[in-house]
């Protein structure tokens, strides 16, 4: 999910730069004092969540957690993914510093929506908490990957073939986010709850 | 109870699953080495240590930022090129894997001899061009024991062997350059997130006491 630095054409650089400024904005705003430490643990699982490597499918992928981020964090998931992600890249070199802003959006902007679409849903606990759990694990990565592929296309690559070959490359990591998601989010639900209270 | 032991089991078997093997995340990168037969292998592989297959790789010319030649890696991430005339004496030679993946390798001809494969059929040459006075020094002791053979032609046979022998040891060298992310890397990450964590705690206490 990391596109390299040199990849990307600069009107899309810039588009993904100003999406991450705004919603890193909001996001530092509804942050609470309380949550700080909360959510710095998160950003910490999901800085080495990429390090954890799914032996599957055609590429080599990893997982990215971006829909745990998105429905435990709501708008906060941006600060978040921003932190890991440069982190990431100063690290293990995975990205680069000037398509940081790209790769944030295509991130953080598909966990927030999972956050809307399946959050309501998260707030009882049983079958459909699973449910959306998983639902927001499969679907942030998909349309994390529809993003790479828009992105790509902007730049040069047609659509089709590069949104082909990274949604395929991602189909395996998007069935084990979507079990890990429902995993996590079942198990703070009845371990830690004010994790899932960090979004309101 | 139960429940959440099972939890715990599985994320302890996808931990398991994952530090069993020794791989690490999403990136491509390339390496290339000279094989001592005129032509530069490459190898391109994401940083699972699984080949990119149907990359393309473009080798363009430093000094100029001219390209040169494409291809596609084959099914081992494999693609090699015969060494082009160039102006100066480095190439870029990128890989992009089409998903958003991309990398480069700076390759220096500096230490590549630019010699055509020799034959196995020694040609005698009347040679013009100067030898170093120890090559013409051995000349004679050569020449009298393998016959048709003088010091230029050893020397480029000699040249040639060593760098076919040598081809894998640069390939190991060319691809352990490659640093894949270690202990104190994560260590350091996770060290940042909460130096920034107590820092954003500060600020919020700061504004927290002012009101």
């Amino acid at each position: 999910m990391h596109i390299s630095e040199g990849v990307l054409s600069t009107p899309v650089l810039i588009t993904g730069g100003a999406i991450t400024v705004v919603g890193t904005t909001i996001g530092l705003k509804k942050l609470d004092y309380d949550k700080i430490m909360t959510v710095s643990l998160l950003t910490a699982t999901f800085f080495v969540a990429s390090l954890i490597h799914v032996p599957l499918g055609p590429g080599s992928v990893h997982l990215i957690l971006g829909g745990l981020m998105g429905i435990l964090l709501g708008w906060t998931c941006f600060p978040v993914i921003l932190v890991a992600l440069f982190l990431q890249a100063l690290f293990f070199q995975f990205g680069g510093i000037i398509v940081l802003g790209a790769n944030t959006t295509i991130m953080a902007l598909p966990a927030l929506l999972c956050f809307y679409i399946f959050r309501p849903w998260c707030a009882k606990a049983g079958k459909k908490r699973q449910l959306a759990a998983f639902g927001a694990g499969f679907f942030s990565i998909l349309l994390s990957a529809l993003l790479v592929g828009l992105a790509l296309a902007a730049s040069d690559s047609g659509f089709l073939q590069a949104a082909r070959l990274v949604v395929v490359a991602h189909i395996p990591v998007m069935i084990i986010e979507g079990f890990i998601t429902m995993f996590a989010v079942s198990f703070l639900a009845k371990v830690q709850p004010e994790f899932l209270e960090i979004g309101n | 109870m139960k429940k959440t032991v099972f939890y715990l089991a599985f994320l302890f078997f996808v931990l398991l699953l994952s530090t069993s093997h020794p791989c690490f995340a999403h990136k491509v990168r390339i390496f290339a080495w000279e094989n001592g037969e005129g032509t530069i292998m490459t190898e391109s592989k994401f940083s699972g240590g699984r080949p990119a297959k149907n990359a393309t790789v473009s080798v363009i010319e430093t000094a100029t930022g001219k390209k040169l030649l494409a291809g596609k890696t084959d099914d081992q991430g494999m693609y090699q090129f015969a060494i082009p005339k160039i102006t100066g004496n480095a190439l870029e030679i990128v890989v992009n894997g089409g998903d958003g993946h991309k990398n480069s390798w700076h390759y220096t001809l500096d230490d590549a001899p630019a010699v055509p494969p020799a034959d196995n059929t020694v040609v005698q040459k009347n040679s013009q061009q100067q030898t170093s006075k120890q090559q013409t020094a051995q000349a004679p002791a050569v020449s009298s024991g393998v016959g048709s053979c003088n010091a230029e032609n050893l020397t480029r046979l000699i040249d040639a062997s060593l760098d076919r022998k040598l081809a894998p040891i640069k390939r190991v060298l060319a691809e352990s350059t490659d640093r894949s992310p270690t202990l104190q890397d994560i260590l350091g990450g996770i060290g940042y997130i909460l130096g920034l964590a107590g820092i954003a705690a500060y600020f919020q206490s700061r504004k927290h006491n002012q009101e």
